[in-house]
């Protein structure tokens, strides 16, 4: 988390993702401590079940704050020409990256996770190029490189790692980019590219930072979401 | 070879003709998700769909098909019938689909209550290459008798279990054409009952 304001980037999205820590941090806080306590016996879990109730507070006080100053829809939206040079700002891609990145994790079995908007921004900032798989390809590489999915936790009988689960997110969320949306709910969109993301997980894993390979997926598949 | 009928089911309106539709992950999961709770209704069984079995089902099918489309306009009507058999072969190879609860009377003389999810397959194939046929040449698909034969039904599932590529040569049988038992899942552009017909019916692009 930067400790001053970044000039870069709006207050907002800075504040958003404050928050978004500070809420993570209580939640898993609270999970360790109950997953540890839980087999200790009685006198241990009496004392534990005061510690996690304060927990349980911060972290509930975390959600509310964040409900109310974030105003969190959960509905996953971006414009079609979002990945033409200029057409998006890097907060706007950021916002649509939190949603879209956090629907794809749950979809592909994680049960928390932590994505950076400031992360995403500077991802969307750095990338270069004009033609969009071009576009989409760099900013893959590049949010895996600025760590936009700073954590992905895995439900238990998940046959994929969190490392693993963020790569298909980024990849699933630069198919969803480049995919036709014009006729069908964007994110029944979201949810196909996915499931092609899940279906196509040894070529994405296989092609981790290799521009060509990733290109040629993407170029394979954008018409097929 | 005398023609039948099948179990039609309406898909998913689609803006895109069906054979692009159907290279579509998003209505490729409607559509197939339209046929099972169909048939699932029809003998009163619950079934199940594995959607990561589905969509690798999907993405191997659509490599298959990408690499095979000879892109031909005297094959093309027979590469129709034979990218929808190869459907079969993807989808009872990743056999997606799982019972959960038995039919509530069930029927050992029908098909579909003697394997439902070989059922499913078939008749999503079957109803995706009728919606396709029809779009493009206005031609209404039928189906052979066997489609209703529980002997050929039985010699299917063995067959297909052992080989998923006897699955091409069942469903040309299935759809009342002849079948290559020899090498049934390869595509020979020379095969000259895969000619396309030359009515100019009116076509979508």
């Amino acid at each position: 988390m930067p400790r001053h304001s970044d000039p870069g980037l709006p207050g907002a999205l800075l504040l958003r993702d404050a928050l978004r820590i500070v809420r993570h941090v209580a939640r898993e806080g609270r999970d360790v401590v109950q997953h540890n306590t839980s087999k200790a016996g009685r006198p241990v879990e009496q004392i534990a079940g005061a510690a996690i109730a304060q927990v349980d507070r911060f972290a509930h006080g975390a959600e509310e704050v964040a409900h109310l100053m974030l105003g969190e829809s959960g509905k996953v939206c971006l414009p079609a020409t979002a990945l033409q040079a200029g057409a998006l700002n890097a907060s706007a891609f950021a916002h649509a990256a939190y949603a879209a990145l956090g629907h794809i994790l749950r979809n592909l079995g994680a049960h928390s996770w932590l994505v950076s908007e400031v992360k995403s921004a500077r991802a969307f900032e750095s990338v270069r190029g004009t033609g969009d798989i071009e576009r989409a390809t760099a900013l893959a590489i590049s949010m895996r490189d600025h760590g936009a999915i700073a954590e992905a936790r895995m439900d238990a009988g998940v046959p994929l790692a969190g490392q693993e689960a963020a790569q298909l997110a980024y990849f699933g969320l630069m198919l969803w980019m480049l995919a036709d949306k014009s006729s069908d709910d964007a994110q029944e969109v979201l949810d196909a590219a996915t499931a092609l993301s899940l279906a196509l997980r040894d070529d994405i894993l296989n092609a981790q930072g290799d521009r060509e390979a990733i290109a040629a997926l993407l170029k394979e598949f954008r018409d097929h979401v | 070879m005398s023609e039948s009928s099948f179990l039609t089911v309406e898909l998913p309106d689609s803006p895109d003709p069906i054979r692009v539709a159907v290279r579509r992950m998003r209505w490729f999961r409607a559509s197939f998700a339209t046929v099972v709770d169909r048939v699932g209704r029809e003998i009163g069984a619950t079934i199940e769909t594995d959607e990561a079995a589905l969509a690798q089902c999907f993405v191997s099918w659509l490599r298959k098909v990408e690499h095979l489309n000879p892109h031909s306009e005297k094959t093309r009507r027979g590469f129709f019938d034979h990218a929808a058999g190869l459907m079969l072969r993807e989808l009872i190879n990743a056999q997606p689909c799982r019972i959960v609860s038995q039919p509530a009377e069930p029927d050992p003389a029908d098909p579909a209550h003697f394997w439902p999810e070989g059922y499913c397959y078939t008749i999503y194939c079957m109803n995706v290459r009728a919606a396709a046929i029809q779009q493009e040449y206005g031609e209404v698909a039928a189906s052979g008798e066997e489609i209703h034969d529980l002997r050929t039904w039985w010699s299917f599932r063995e067959n297909t279990t052992k080989n998923g590529a006897t699955a091409v040569a069942f469903f040309k049988l299935f759809t009342g054409g002849t079948p290559n038992w020899q090498m049934p899942d390869s595509f020979n552009p020379n095969d000259a009952t895969l000619l396309s017909p030359t009515s100019s019916a009116p076509r979508l692009n």
